[in-house]
This record gives C-alpha cells, sequence and structure tokens, in this order.
C-alpha cells in the first residue's frame, strides 16, 4: 500500500464515517441480541416456548447467524462501492485523472480493498461463532458455515460486479438492477440445486410423517457440498478478474 | 524535469466528436506567463484543457507540458500541475481539514502551511463542509488546494465563471503572485474578457474548434482597431480589409487586424482602441462579414 492508496483510504472512510459506525454498532448489537436470546432460550421465555421443541432454538440459531453476517458483510464489501457513484458524480473522479494517482493505482486500491473487506468479513463472523457455541454448547454445522460463505460471497460477488456499472451508469437504479441480475444468474445453478433437494426432503419427510428440518437438508446436499465449496471460490476469482478488466477500461477511457 | 521554454506546446491538436472538431489547435503557454484562453461557449476550450490534462484522447495532433509528452510522461507532469474547474470537485461532505488530511498524502508536495495560510487569506471555514460554501468560497478553496503543492502550472477551466467582481479580483491578484516566480505558468479559459486584459500576458482566441488568433495580448490590442464609418466610407472599405463589420443605423463599426495598414489605406477614418470582447465578437461574426 502506497501514500496514494492511502489517501484514497482516507478520503472513503471519511466519506463513509456514519456507516461504519453504524456498522460497528449494529454488529455490537447483534453479539448482545445472540448471547440475550440464549439465555432466554435456556433460562427465559423462549426456553417455556420451545420446550421440546428444537427446531425453534435451531431458527433462533440460524437467524441470529444470518443476521450478524450480514451486518458483518455488507458495508465492508461495499466499503469503497457506494463511492464510486458519488466520485463520478462531484467531479472528484475527474479531479483524479489530473493528480498524479494513476489507473493502476486506483484499480489496485478499489479491489484490494473489496478484498479486506470480504477476509474482514469472515474475521467479524468468528466472535458471533463463539458466542454461539458459548451459548448454546454446540459448534456450527457444515450447513451454517456454508451459509455464512454463501451469504459472505454472494455480498462479496454482488460488490465487485457492481464496481464497473456504478463507474459506468453513475447511479444505483440501473447500476444495482444489473448487478442482481448477474449475481443471479451466475448463482442460478447454486438455486436450482437448493431448490431441487428443498423438495426431496420436503417428500422424504412427508413421507417419513416427520417435520422437515435442515439436518436433513443437509443430508441431502452432502454429495454436493465438495462442488459447492469449490464453487464459492471459483466465482469469486471469476467474478473479481472480469469486474478488474471492465473497470480498467472505463477508469482508463477516463469516463467521468 | 528538464528546461524549457514553453509550458505547454500544441501542435496540430485534433479531436473529433459527432456535430463538432476540435481542428488543428496549434498555440504555445510560454513559461512564466499567463495565456488567456478565449472562446464563445461550445468553441472548444474544455476539449483541449482536457486533452492538455489527458482526460480526452486526441485524434491528432501533439501536446507538450513543461517540455515533457503529455501521454508518455503523464505522471511525471502531474506532478508538477495543478487543474481548477468550474464547478467544486470535492464531496460535499468532506470540509477543509478532510481535504488536507487527504491530499497529504495524494500529493508529494502537500504544503500544509501554504494551504492553511491561503484559507485564513480568503476567510474560510476549515471545519465547515463544503456543501454549505458559497460558489466564490469552493473556487478560493479549489484555488488554495491548487497552490498548496508546489505546481509550476496551473490549468484553469472557466474557473471565474459566475464569481461576483470583488472575488474575481481576489483571485487575479492571487494568480499575478503566484507568477512572481517565473517558473509559473497560467492557463485559463474564459469568456470574461475584462478579466484576462488585466491579467493575461498572451491570449488564444478559438471558435467553432478553429483557432483564430494567438499572440501577446497586447501586440493583438494594438494591431486591432475598430474603424468607425458612415455608410458611404463603409462602401469604400474593401471586404479583403476587414475581419466582419457591425452595421449600425449611421453606417458601421468596422474590426481591422492591421490598424496602421488600414489607417494608411482608409486616412479619413478613425481607428478607435478595442477590448478583447469585441475582438471576440467581430471574429466570431467574421463569416458573415457584415452583422448587426
Amino acid at each position: 500500500m502506497n501514500r496514494h492508496h492511502i489517501a484514497m483510504l482516507k478520503h472513503d472512510v471519511l466519506l463513509s464515517r456514519k456507516t461504519l459506525i453504524g456498522t460497528a454498532v449494529s454488529y455490537i448489537v447483534c453479539i448482545i441480541l445472540t448471547m440475550l436470546v440464549f439465555l432466554s432460550a435456556k433460562y427465559g421465555n423462549i426456553a417455556k416456548y420451545s420446550e421440546g421443541n428444537a427446531y425453534i432454538i435451531l431458527s433462533l440459531r440460524f437467524s441470529m447467524l444470518m443476521f450478524t453476517t450480514l451486518c458483518c458483510s455488507v458495508p465492508f464489501t461495499e466499503f469503497s462501492g457506494k463511492n464510486v457513484i458519488s466520485d463520478m458524480n462531484c467531479g472528484w473522479q475527474k479531479y483524479i485523472y489530473t493528480t498524479p494517482l494513476t489507473v493502476k493505482e486506483q484499480l489496485t486500491y478499489r479491489y484490494g480493498i473489496n478484498i479486506m473487506g470480504l477476509v474482514t468479513s469472515v474475521i467479524l463472523v468468528l466472535p458471533e461463532l463463539t458466542v454461539l457455541r458459548l451459548c448454546s454448547g454446540q459448534w456450527s454445522g457444515k450447513t451454517e458455515l456454508i451459509l455464512i460463505a454463501y451469504i459472505i460471497a454472494y455480498c462479496y460477488i454482488l460488490t465487485v460486479v457492481s464496481l464497473p456499472l456504478n463507474a459506468y451508469f453513475r447511479s444505483t437504479d440501473k447500476a444495482g438492477l444489473i448487478s442482481m441480475v448477474i449475481t443471479m444468474v451466475l448463482l442460478v445453478p447454486v438455486m436450482i440445486i437448493f431448490m431441487d433437494k428443498i423438495d426431496e426432503t420436503d417428500k422424504l419427510a412427508k413421507a417419513g410423517g416427520q417435520e422437515v428440518d435442515l439436518n436433513m437438508l443437509t443430508d441431502q446436499l452432502e454429495g454436493y457440498i465438495p462442488y459447492l465449496a469449490a464453487a464459492v471460490p471459483v466465482l469469486i476469482i471469476v467474478s473479481t478478474v472480469l469486474s478488474y478488466h471492465f473497470m480498467k477500461k472505463i477508469l482508463e477511457k477516463k469516463v467521468c | 524535469m528538464s528546461e524549457y521554454e514553453n509550458a505547454i506546446e500544441i501542435k496540430g491538436l485534433t479531436k473529433r466528436y459527432d456535430g463538432f472538431t476540435l481542428d488543428k489547435l496549434s498555440f504555445n503557454v510560454p513559461k512564466g506567463s499567463i495565456m488567456g484562453f478565449i472562446g464563445q461557449n461550445g468553441a472548444g476550450k474544455s476539449t483541449t484543457i482536457n486533452t492538455i490534462l489527458n482526460i480526452v484522447k486526441p485524434d491528432e495532433g501533439e501536446i507538450k507540458v513543461m517540455g515533457l509528452d503529455h501521454i508518455k510522461d503523464e505522471n511525471e507532469i502531474k506532478r508538477s500541475i495543478a487543474a481548477v474547474f468550474d464547478e467544486l470537485p470535492f464531496n460535499e461532505q468532506l470540509n477543509a481539514n478532510n481535504l488536507d488530511f487527504i491530499f497529504s498524502d495524494l500529493f508529494e508536495n502537500w504544503d500544509r502551511q501554504t494551504f492553511f495560510g491561503y484559507l485564513d487569506r480568503f476567510a474560510l471555514p476549515r471545519k465547515k463542509k463544503f456543501g454549505q460554501f458559497s460558489k466564490g468560497m469552493k473556487m478560493k478553496l479549489q484555488i488554495a488546494a491548487a497552490l498548496s503543492h508546489g505546481a509550476r502550472l496551473l490549468i484553469m477551466d472557466e474557473a471565474t465563471t459566475g464569481l461576483d467582481p470583488v472575488v474575481r479580483n481576489e483571485i487575479l491578484d492571487i494568480f499575478l503572485e503566484y507568477l512572481q516566480d517565473e517558473d509559473n505558468s497560467i492557463l485559463m479559459s474564459s469568456h470574461i474578457t475584462s478579466d484576462l486584459e488585466k491579467i493575461a500576458d498572451s491570449v488564444t482566441f478559438i471558435d467553432k474548434g478553429k483557432l483564430l488568433l494567438t499572440g501577446y495580448k497586447d501586440d493583438i490590442l494594438d494591431s486591432h482597431a475598430v474603424l468607425k464609418c458612415t455608410k458611404g466610407d463603409f462602401a469604400e472599405i474593401d471586404k479583403s480589409d476587414f475581419i466582419s463589420a457591425r452595421l449600425t443605423d449611421f453606417g458601421a463599426d468596422v474590426m481591422v487586424a492591421d490598424r496602421s495598414a488600414a489607417l494608411k489605406k482608409y486616412s479619413g477614418l478613425t481607428a478607435d482602441k478595442t477590448t478583447l470582447e469585441e475582438i471576440m465578437l467581430f471574429y466570431v461574426n467574421r463569416e458573415k462579414k457584415e452583422w448587426r
């Protein structure tokens, strides 16, 4: 990281101060809420209502984990991305072209920050997993870990896909819509497998006279887990490379 | 950076767009001087400035900035230039302290003392967000930032447009101070010719993407004149001897490019001194030849 990268980081941090503070507060609230929910599940009202029903505890666990994961992922993976639009619109991007900051430095900063955001999201989920372990006595299973990985990956992929779109369209409307569509298309095979397995799980559960639970779904997905796990880094790498390529073209064309 | 004679050298600059072409523009900005770059709205001033800054790629032509090629040596050039635009290019959520914080890493030679010195001189608040600044304050802020990192060349694109005369005067005084250092130069595009008349050493006129005139301001003002003619006198003047003529109810005001030659040939006529604004007006109407 050189001085120019630090300048860009300073610029983005100053513009995202409120978001970062809000994220920190939300994160702490999520951790505290997780502890409170599980204390209640052990000793409080939730314990009374969920007696004999493990599904409620599992759902609560899932919800808190997903909520915290989203809270960690969205701000950090979007950190520099959302400033691109305001940079383009206020003239900052044009000003940058008149300074010693090169296109290469801009690109390495933007994508480096996104990767750091991805890593930060993963790191921030760990305390939540630890709190869940301490409160519920169980470490997260394969299903939870895969879902966490997918949420973080989805947020990251959405961010890198929208970077060049934001720079090109300079508005969240078109850029947001197109990036959602592209991300959905990338994830369609995963979704098809998931929906297919949910149907199979449902049929199995009905045949056995049982309620559908996540453990049954996990068993159905067992064979696909290695492929799904491999798909995450592949999708991250492919989306990053393609996004970098298009963003480079836009910045070299000096669109501003 | 090697020794150079001209801060900017432009040869045969051409840029084509749909409906507009910057056509083989050539002019120089001598080192240590201020050049006024004059033209109507849409004449191609901003396009020219954007090509000098390498924001727009020219289709043809050669540009040298401080003796260096503007594409090959772009990084080196950009360490020594500062651009000032008509709109503030900084996010309105930032304040002057934030700008100093960012620029101390963006520019190698960022001088915090100089920057805050200009802020104090311009009475600009350090903690107020830019969104709450007036237009004049925003321009002064841009100029303060431009003058605080050791730039040898200031490129200003319509920087004084929309400012009141008091603020414009203040800014022009700052430019004159900046030029006390003979290594510093300014290229200033504007259609407010009165500002350029005050401080420019040389001027370049462009119209519809074409170069009309370039040269030292005093030479241009001395060589051009407006002949006041009656209808009868005007009828005697050869069309090739004047740029264009503004017809009035009593006769015509005729712009000539060579005052002494015109007075020699048409000795009975009075030649009035002219201004850059008049020169621009008459040149812009040169194709009509006679206009009202």
